[in-house]
């Protein structure tokens, strides 16, 4: 159990940054998730971590010991790999011994901690078999049991649920939890999936292109974001963006679009008041837009007439893909019993105090309250 | 015609086209066990009998009793292991090196091995006894062991590294992870599945040495340490206690010298069919 620090970690390919000044610091028994895009640097950053790839420039700290430079097997360290990486010729329970093993553990000591860990997941009646015997789910078990046996300072894991059906991956996101809470061990868990990441870290750090954007609790990243990459990323469905100009109409601020415009809220205006005159990105969650019939205290200025492209029913709620006249599409969240059809058309209101708001070029974040800077995040 | 009676004519075709492939292939062999067994009166008799009537094993018996053909038994075997085990081990670490690391000089080393698969023999012969003369191992098995290797190492090592690529980097990360040295990956986790590969591989290098002729004809030059094929290219009419060319002794020790290598290929058949797909392993 350690804590993990990145320190200015770089990965170059010749002149390519894969990862970039990699800063990032994750005290002793946090569940952290790298999540990003493809080609975010967050599978190369967990490598180097390992110890599997090389770094360019920077160190990686393992509790109190600089492992910059060292082999996987002098860093305390145990992986779970995306297709599991079992050994296919040996069986389940060699597979689960075989690191204990090489680092010369007693042969009854060897026997315990497999069938602990074996009876933990669920897997104790496989322990004779090939892994190709076995089922994905299962499979998976017993790499994640690999790691376990070993009881290393830090658990790495590179996609693991990425090779499973839906149904299979969250039962097993929910027992990689039940094990961070009665292991405690410190765990970085690589994911593109952002619900995976919300669902599952403690804290997050969102990469883009090799760069860290943000590193947060899951509550602060989503009603906090950073940057427009941050807001745009985490929410599913994604938030909505819109371009508009910061104008000055009869003495208020307002932002004006192609076709709509939009009230500006009272808190909101200090923090905007430097953009007037200028084209910023608006952004709203699709749960914040309103169907105007559902709550006739909403401001009248913020409704915007739109027509109704898709519905998809999911059950408990209802995606409902809309258009306005000018073109701009947006995406909304509604309550199930609202009757919407495509080719209807509803007024929606998209409420002043749920607008982000964030610069048109850099995609950082304009807001009136202080925000923490990247440097401090880490 | 109708699709029924065209399937028919079809199948009818290519077990014929199949029967024919069969009989010119196992036709040789069925000779020669057939003439290993006939007494000599009969091998050259028309109309040819098939079967003889009057199966002897006279032919075997002084076959075995010909402490030359014994001696030289005793060489192949020890020549073919060698060799084969001596192909094995180099080639096994070459494939890895080659099929695993990216190295400059990896790709014009590969073609060159490649083209050494396709040398002809003879072109080297010269060239390899002046160096057998050089090393002093003329008229010594080592001779052998040492040049057989130009045709076994190349194809061993081609066949070798496209197993070894085929492996997933992630069995040997978790194998590092797991606490290996590259070493212990090696033999621990990835020579285990290159298995297959190996067993192909093994036997035909087997198989090649065991059958060369050219070399051991050049290379070796007292009867104790001829190889089988020589042996048997040497029966003279003397071995045969004759005045004719002992063609029903040649039979059978060919029948004895084949015997090793079909049981050798029965055994290994279902790994050499893995081995020739270039084994795809699972993760």
């Amino acid at each position: 159990m350690a804590r993990v620090v990145f320190d200015h970690v770089w990965k170059r390919y010749g002149n390519n940054a894969v990862v970039e000044d990699l800063t990032l610091e994750v005290p002793d028994g946090e569940f952290v998730v790298l999540v990003g895009p493809s080609g975010s640097g967050k599978s190369t950053a967990l490598r180097m971590l390992a110890g599997l790839e090389e770094i360019s420039q920077g160190n990686v700290i393992i509790g109190d010991r600089v492992v910059t430079g060292l082999t996987p097997k002098d860093r305390d360290i145990a992986m779970v790999f995306q297709s599991y990486a079992l050994y296919p010729h040996m069986s389940i329970y060699d597979n689960l011994a075989y690191g204990l093993k090489l680092h010369h553990v007693a042969k009854p000591d060897i026997d315990r901690r497999v069938r602990e860990a074996a009876s933990f997941l669920g897997i104790a009646e496989l322990l004779d078999r090939k892994p190709r015997q076995l089922s994905g789910g299962q499979r998976q078990r017993v790499a994640l049991g690999r790691a376990i046996v070993r009881e290393p300072q830090v658990f790495l894991m590179d996609e693991p649920l990425s090779n499973l059906d839906a149904k299979l991956r969250v039962q097993t996101r929910a027992e990689i939890i039940k094990l961070h809470q009665r292991l405690g061990t410190t765990t970085i868990y690589v994911t593109h999936d952002q619900v995976e990441a919300m669902t599952m870290g403690d804290r997050i750090a969102v990469l883009n292109q090799g760069r860290l954007q943000q590193f947060d609790t899951p509550d602060r990243l989503y009603h906090h974001p950073v940057n427009s990459f941050v807001a745009g990323f985490i929410g599913s469905p994604a938030m909505n963006f819109f371009q508009m100009r910061v104008q000055d109409v009869e003495g208020q601020l307002k932002l004006v679009g192609e076709h709509f415009s939009l009230p500006v809220s009272a808190e909101d205006a200090s923090a905007l008041a430097a953009h007037r005159d200028e084209e910023v990105t608006v952004g709203i969650r699709p749960e914040d837009i309103v169907d105007r019939r559902l709550d006739g205290r909403l401001p009248a200025d913020a409704v915007i007439p739109v027509r109704v492209d898709v519905v998809e029913t999911l059950g408990p709620e209802q995606y409902v893909y809309l258009e306005t006249a000018a073109g701009d599409t947006m995406v909304a969240r509604m309550p199930p019993d609202i009757p919407l059809r495509a080719g209807n058309t509803v007024d929606v209101v998209l409420p002043p105090d749920r607008l982000y708001f964030f610069d048109l070029t850099s995609g950082d974040a304009i807001r009136g309250e202080e925000v923490e800077s990247l440097a401090e995040a880490g | 015609m109708g699709t029924a009676s065209r399937r028919t004519i079809g199948s009818i075709l290519f077990y014929l086209l199949l029967a024919v492939i069969l009989v010119y292939i196992i036709f040789p062999f069925y000779w020669a066990v057939r003439s290993s067994i006939a007494p000599n009166s009969e091998l050259f008799a028309t109309p040819v009998q098939y079967w003889p009537s009057h199966a002897t094993l006279a032919n075997y018996r002084l076959v075995f009793q010909n402490a030359d053909f014994i001696d030289a038994l005793r060489n192949s075997a020890i020549v073919a292991t060698s060799v084969t085990l001596a192909s094995l081990a180099v080639g096994a670490l070459g494939a890895y090196a080659l099929g695993r690391f990216s190295f400059r000089g990896r790709r014009p080393v590969l073609y060159l091995v490649l083209s050494m698969t396709m040398f002809p023999q003879i072109a080297v012969l010269g060239a390899l006894y002046d160096m057998v003369n050089r090393f002093g191992l003329y008229n010594r098995l080592g001779a052998l062991i040492l040049t057989y290797l130009i045709f076994t190492l190349p194809f061993t090592v081609w066949v070798l590294t496209s197993f070894f690529q085929a492996l997933p980097h992630e069995l040997e990360e978790a194998a590092y992870v797991d606490g290996a040295s590259p070493l212990q990956a090696f033999y621990q986790i990835l020579l285990p599945l290159a298995a297959p590969g190996m067993v192909t591989t093994g036997l035909l290098a087997f198989i090649a040495a065991w059958n060369e002729f050219l070399f051991a004809l050049s290379f070796m030059q007292t009867p104790d340490k001829r190889t089988v094929p020589v042996a048997i290219f040497t029966f003279t009419p003397a071995t045969g206690g004759g005045f004719e060319i002992p063609w029903g002794q040649m039979m059978a020790a060919t029948v004895v010298v084949t015997v090793p290598l079909i049981v050798l290929t029965l055994i290994f058949q279902r790994r050499i069919l893995a081995g020739l797909t270039a084994g795809a392993v699972k993760g």
